[in-house]
């Protein structure tokens, strides 16, 4: 067997020595052919090794990591997500500060650029690496109002971020989308009631925006998700059997007729909401991306019943739906309820008049999901409410080596 | 790397050997024999290479499975779907038609005497219609000597009629609404001989109730001026009545099919027809900005309605796929926020749904009312000479005698041309 080094140039170019070329190479020219050599020796030694073993170790050695280290790389962002609560907490800090000196920290400028949350709504899915686009997309009402009718204060700017670094993390965490959009006051949703169904217009919008997305999860700002751990798939989704409750039998808090005809139970669930005390509440559900959400969208609004009914619908679009599902089977076919505290829970401020209900308020020892602080500045404390919930959530997912921090 | 002069001869002989033995032919040249059991090898290799990368694949798959639901089956235990009574009859045949001689006795009995009145808290009095009122049983109708109980209950018991066999047959299903109060039997005769000779030739189905059955599900309880608000009830209980039928044909019972040999599908339902006598283009209603899609594809046409000359949507008869698209506009029609407003008629509510509602009016294909409602002018000649896209001439598929209420012509009008149609 020759060694390599004998099949090396060293200086002595046969051209040249031929002289039939009057061209002498450069030195880097004789290192690369040198190189190029050596590799193709290298390569002439893999194939007597393949002879003289029979087999190839090696290569199916690199096959085998390489699929592990994929797989590795796939599965790494859902288990080693980064920790939600240190970062939360550490806005929670310098915005507490912020609050106690007079001058504002927190201003418009510095929030945008440095989030760039408008990154994240093309984020891919972690481990489904040949997917475009995400399979559920996070729509953030956020923006409430917009500083249109009164100055936006600090508090609201500090909930406002919270929120959103909240959402951020988990919608990165398990390769979901997210997409934060703007609930400024506008002009054409200033009659009366019409500013429900901004949320309606927005819903299209990101239909559009995400295509290829296969569920569309709204929430209002006012929300903290507690579980960041928990995946939408092995909360919701993957067991939608056994906590999904189609009829009103359980709980109809509107005492809404239990059957209507041409009610088809069998179909698909494509719309997954909430009931709290009042009744439907949308301040956080499922849309599936179909042609029925398509239709519902549509026929949500229609002059002709809120001409008649806008007196009377003082939750605005969450009235006429609930008005649309109390007649049309075509909807209530698609409609799933969700246990409020699945998806929606409340802080012990919201229906207070049913305080010794279970069923609505949020339990840390249940570790319910997400907490919404629905209504909170009709009369309490957002930020205090938010703080709380922070605090709460920091606490419970403290690691053991965070105190070294 | 040094560079020095290396004597050419020992170099070059050097080179040739290596280079012959290793570089071009390796060392399966020098020994022949072996040639084959390499090329093996590397064939086996190969089966290992491909046989990886299934297993790759197949991890993926798995994983993804794994991660990620495909498809959300909904809780097991559902109640079937039932249409207005929770009590359903199975149909014998796919022609559903009312016990038409029972009108006079229905008539007589008058509608006070069929329904359960309620009285509301503002003084006046409602009919109620019972979702579980239970069908007559056959021993029951063999027990009882009672004839008007037996018209009564045959009268409740129509409603409960569902056609659930197994057969693609009836592709299409011909709805009317027929009326015991202001027709004449010899007249409703007619209508029905009508349509069921119709769907006899074509294998279509025919679901044929009392208007008076749906009294009770409409806040105005008067049969001649709430006459409008029953069609897209009746229609969305055709569609569950037969279930697997694409097409739910409304026919008003003031029009007559007058050429029984043509078949819808020849008529209007076949895309290439279609096409030819749709209005592109138009405003929905007179004066409106909404239009119609410019560039409607017939193979979309989920709603089918004429548009008659002068602009407005004809009611009269008209033609919804048993879709979802179908059934939701006929159940938005049928809410009661859109049925109990005050519209002048039927094609005003439908205009107003298609105005503000783009994905149902981009399944909506307006069409010509020759096709579906030509307008029957009893001063007018029939001949095919005198032939425009509106009036009925021979050989159109339906004469539609609107307004003949008003110029008291019905029953006349309706026997004028039951004449003229051809039977075999």
């Amino acid at each position: 067997m020759p060694s390599p080094h004998n099949n090396l140039y060293d200086g002595d170019d046969d051209d040249y020595k031929d002289g039939k070329s009057k061209r002498r190479l450069s030195k880097w020219q004789y290192f690369i052919r040198n190189k190029l050599t050596q590799l193709e020796q290298l390569c002439n030694f893999h194939k007597i090794l393949q002879y003289n073993v029979g087999q190839n170790p090696k290569k199916t050695l690199t096959i085998f990591s390489l699929v592990i280290l994929i797989v590795f790389f796939c599965l790494k962002g859902t288990l080693f997500g980064s920790d939600t609560s240190t970062y939360a907490s550490g806005i929670l800090k310098s915005s507490t500060s912020s609050m106690g000196k007079t001058s504002a920290n927190l201003n418009i400028q510095d929030y945008y650029d440095e989030d760039k949350f408008f990154d994240l709504q093309m984020k891919k899915s972690k481990w489904k690496f040949w997917q475009k686009d995400p399979k559920i997309v996070i729509i953030l009402a956020a923006n409430e109002g917009g500083g249109v009718l009164k100055w936006k204060n600090e508090e609201e700017w500090a909930i406002e971020k919270l929120s959103i670094n909240d959402k951020k993390k988990y919608a990165k965490r398990h390769g979901y989308g997210l997409t934060i959009k703007d609930l400024t006051i506008a002009k054409r949703y200033s009659h009366e009631y019409r500013e429900g169904w901004q949320k309606v217009d927005i819903l299209r919008q990101t239909k559009r925006e995400f295509p290829n997305a296969e569920w569309f999860w709204w929430l209002d700002l006012d929300t903290l998700i507690m579980e960041p751990d928990k995946s939408l798939e092995d909360h919701i989704f993957n067991r939608l059997d056994s906590i999904v409750d189609r009829s009103l039998n359980e709980f109809n808090p509107l005492g809404l007729e239990q059957d209507i005809p041409y009610l088809d139970t069998s179909q698909d669930l494509e719309f997954l909401i909430t009931q709290d005390c009042g009744g439907f509440n949308l301040g956080s559900f499922f849309i599936k991306n179909t042609k029925w959400a398509d239709l519902l969208l549509d026929i949500w609004w229609d002059p002709v019943t809120y001409e008649q009914k806008h007196m009377v619908w003082e939750h605005r679009e969450q009235d006429a739906l609930e008005s649309l599902y109390a007649t049309q089977s075509w909807i209530r076919s698609k409609v799933g309820f969700l246990p409020l505290r699945s998806i929606n829970a409340f802080p012990p401020g919201a229906c207070s008049e049913f305080k010794d209900d279970p069923r609505y308020f949020y339990n840390p020892n249940d570790h319910d999901f997400l907490v919404n602080m629905a209504g909170c500045n009709f009369g309490r404390d957002c930020w205090g409410e938010m703080k709380y919930y922070t605090t709460l959530l920091e606490k419970m997912h403290s690691k053991w080596y965070s105190r070294f921090f | 790397m040094v560079f020095k002069p290396k004597s050419n001869v020992k170099n070059q002989t050097f080179n040739n050997d290596s280079s012959a033995s290793s570089w071009f032919l390796g060392l399966s040249n020098s020994v022949p024999r072996n040639n084959k059991i390499w090329l093996n090898i590397k064939r086996k290799f190969n089966v290992k290479i491909l046989s990886l990368i299934t297993t790759f694949i197949l991890t993926l798959y798995i994983f993804s499975k794994l991660f990620y639901p495909s498809s959300i089956s909904s809780r097991s235990s559902h109640t079937p779907e039932h249409g207005l009574y929770i009590h359903e009859l199975p149909a014998s045949s796919r022609l559903i038609f009312p016990h038409v001689e029972h009108a006079p006795v229905l008539k007589e009995v008058g509608i006070n005497s069929l329904y359960i009145q309620r009285h509301e808290m503002d003084g006046t009095k409602k009919f109620v219609l019972k979702p579980d009122d239970k069908p007559l049983t056959d021993d029951e109708k063999k027990k009882t000597n009672d004839q008007v109980l037996l018209v009564k209950k045959s009268f409740l018991d129509h409603g409960k009629l569902v056609y659930r066999k197994n057969s693609a047959e009836p592709e299409i299903v011909i709805v009317t609404l027929i009326d015991f109060e202001n027709y004449e039997l010899e007249s409703i005769v007619k209508i029905v001989q009508n349509r069921v000779d119709y769907a006899q030739k074509h294998k279509y189905g025919v679901y044929i109730r009392w208007a008076q059955e749906f009294l009770p599900l409409v806040e105005n309880q008067n049969v001649l001026e709430s006459y409008d608000k029953f069609k897209p009830i009746v229609m969305r209980a055709a569609m569950h009545a037969f279930p697997r039928a694409k097409y739910i044909f409304y026919v008003d019972k003031d029009s007559l099919i007058m050429n029984l040999d043509l078949s819808l599908q020849r008529n209007l339902l076949e895309p290439s027809v279609l096409d030819l006598g749709l209005l592109k283009n138009v405003p929905v209603i007179p004066q409106s900005n909404i239009r119609t899609y410019n560039h409607f594809n017939p193979e979309d046409a989920s709603i089918i309605i004429p548009q008659s000359s002068d602009g407005v949507l004809d009611s009269s008869s008209f033609i919804i796929a048993n879709d979802q698209f179908g059934k939701v506009f006929l159940e938005y029609l049928n809410n009661p926020l859109i049925v109990n407003f005050d519209w002048a008629n039927l094609h005003a509510a439908m205009g107003h749904v298609l105005q503000w509602h783009p994905t149902l009016l981009k399944k909506t294909g307006l069409v010509i009312p020759k096709l579906l409602a030509s307008q029957y002018d009893s001063t007018r000649s029939i001949d095919k000479a005198s032939s425009d896209s509106y009036h009925y001439t021979t050989g159109d598929l339906i004469a539609s005698l609107k307004g003949c209420k008003e110029r008291n012509s019905c029953a006349r009008d309706i026997d004028t041309l039951y004449s003229k149609i051809k039977k075999r």
